[in-house]
């Protein structure tokens, strides 16, 4: 038997909303068969208007946050891979600049091995720079605020990163990378074997500028941002490289306005 | 803000704006775009606002949605009101969101009991959350719910009065709309109490095919047309002089074409109240 819109009541607000989402997320016209006044164009085609929109406007969105990304994958493959990223993390945000947060990690998921091994530290670099462009500015901590500090508690010490400050780390040479992919840019060769990049990535006086760390200092850097005291951080980095310095380290990331803040972690 | 014609504020034309300062009565920027307390969107907007009224106008609210109001973009909205300090604050008559998935999109309500007893709680709910007034905007529509209680103007009418909320009367909506399900435009107008429109938006849309059959789509993407143009001085001769809002968001033209669809409103507004007077 055919059943006809009639015999089909519509459902309740709810139920229709989640159906609605479905249809348009899982592309299935069937959840909300005989919901849709008649006419034509008929309720699937129009239905597909909204859908088209939910796929392109997501893409866009994505693109905007992704450009060097999507220049280096191309156009088609970078519409593909937004497409199943968006079925595993649909935009939960009613900003859908948000959406891309998990889109690094999506790309590391499927290709942390391999020849892409690269596309998602650079995914975490256009990120980091989207955060950095859209953070207020901070003008750091001043050195001379650890001064006071009695010599025995200077191991409590907690550090706030600077909003406008991110950490990024990679094995390839993706600053080179995204250098050479900007718009204007001459194009160039980039060995993937050049070199690891450790890097703070900040704005300042409305520039954003890469950083340069050693490795030992990114790492004692990212456990500081993190909220580890400076005591731990301190022996953990000295774990990791027994020449780690860490009054140059300081001084170095101080200067380079990693931190918004100072505090003693009782 | 000024009863004249305003432009979208739009990231292209952050510094054409800077430079000319176009004669305009304000400009409108989407909420979202200026969540952010810092950044080139803030910084043109920090200036435009020195000079020009401004309204913010929501697209992710999700008001007429049956998930919790998130209360993360409620906090994000109220911190870029206490920023920029807007004339207006607007949000849609619609839902964007279920079961947690966003679809950033502007999805039409059923105008049913149900769902009117729900927006206007929903309604009210943020304006004791946002501290203010909020005018709320009909949308276009590519589809309608079966078993309607009312029509979509009934249903915009009933949520005015019960929620205290101002009308964002969207001209070019309600022909898309109109000519997507078959209405008269004019019906629209006369279902609304006179006093009860705060702001009015004018668009361009798209025309597509599909099946042999035209769907009109709200693209912004194109000047007014006549027959909103003929609208429009309709509903300022019933409603008065309001702000009047030129929206372009896709294949964005040059400033210059925006300044002038809005020098072309003021003028209709202008001639249709001489002539009623």
């Amino acid at each position: 038997m055919q059943i006809t819109s009639r015999e089909t009541p519509l459902l309740p607000l709810r139920e229709l909303q989640l159906r609605f989402v479905a249809a348009l997320y899982e592309s299935s016209d069937a959840v909300i068969a005989g919901q849709l006044a008649d006419g034509a164009p008929s309720p699937a085609a129009r239905v597909g208007v909204y859908r088209n929109n939910l796929r392109e406007g997501f893409i866009a969105a994505l693109a905007v946050s992704y450009p060097v990304v999507e220049k280096l994958v191309g156009g088609e493959f970078f519409r593909q891979s937004a497409l199943d990223f968006q079925l595993q993390h649909p935009s939960r945000s009613g900003d859908l600049s948000d959406a891309g947060a998990l889109f690094p990690g999506y790309l590391r998921s499927l290709y942390a091995d391999g020849d892409l091994a690269w596309l998602p530290d650079v995914a975490d670099l256009e990120w980091a720079l989207e955060c950095v462009a859209l953070a207020p500015e901070h003008p750091g901590i001043d050195p001379s605020a650890l001064a006071g500090v009695p010599a025995d508690r200077y191991e409590d010490l907690a550090f706030t990163p600077a909003p406008a400050a991110r950490l990024v780390e990679s094995r390839f040479p993706i600053v080179r990378i995204w250098q050479t992919n900007q718009p204007g840019a001459a194009p160039e060769q980039v060995d993937l074997d050049a070199g690891a990049d450790h890097l703070l990535v900040r704005r300042r006086a409305g520039e954003l500028e890469f950083v340069r760390l050693a490795p030992a200092d990114f790492a004692f850097a990212r456990m500081l941002s993190r909220g580890t005291a400076l005591g731990l951080a301190t022996d953990a980095s000295l774990a990791i490289d027994p020449g780690f310095d860490l009054a140059r380290a300081l001084r170095t990331l101080i200067q380079a306005g990693a931190f918004a803040r100072v505090a003693l972690d009782d | 803000m000024p009863a004249r014609a305003g432009i979208g504020l739009r990231a292209a034309h952050f510094a054409d704006v800077r430079d000319s300062r176009p004669d305009v009565g304000w400009f409108e920027v989407h909420s979202e775009n200026h969540f952010a307390p810092a950044g080139a969107a803030h910084d043109a907007l920090e200036t435009v606002r020195a000079r020009y009224p401004i309204s913010l106008h929501g697209v992710g609210l999700s008001l007429g949605g049956t998930d919790p109001i998130d209360l993360r973009h409620i906090e994000r909205l109220t911190q870029a009101i206490d920023r920029y300090q807007p004339a207006l604050v607007s949000e849609h008559l619609c839902w964007s969101m279920a079961g947690g998935r966003h679809t950033n999109d502007l999805l039409p309500l059923p105008c049913t009991r149900e769902a009117l007893h729900h927006v206007i709680r929903r309604v009210t709910q943020a304006q004791e959350l946002l501290g203010r007034q909020l005018l709320i905007e009909n949308v276009s529509s590519y589809v309608q719910f079966r078993d309607a209680d009312y029509t979509e103007w009934e249903f915009l009418a009933s949520l005015a009065q019960a929620s205290g909320c101002g009308i964002l009367l969207d001209l070019n909506n309600i022909y898309v709309s109109a000519r997507n399900h078959g209405f008269d435009a004019r019906e629209y107008f006369a279902a609304l109490p006179r006093g009860s429109v705060g702001e009015i938006h004018l668009a361009g849309h798209s025309v597509r095919e599909l099946e042999g059959r035209e769907l009109l789509v709200d693209t912004h993407d194109a000047r007014v047309c006549d027959d909103v143009w003929t609208l429009y001085a309709t509903a300022v001769a019933r409603f008065g002089r309001v702000p009047t809002l030129i929206e372009w968001d896709t294949d964005l033209p040059a400033l210059d074409v925006l300044v002038d669809e809005a020098r072309r409103a003021d003028h209709i507004a202008g001639d249709t109240l001489a002539a009623a007077a």
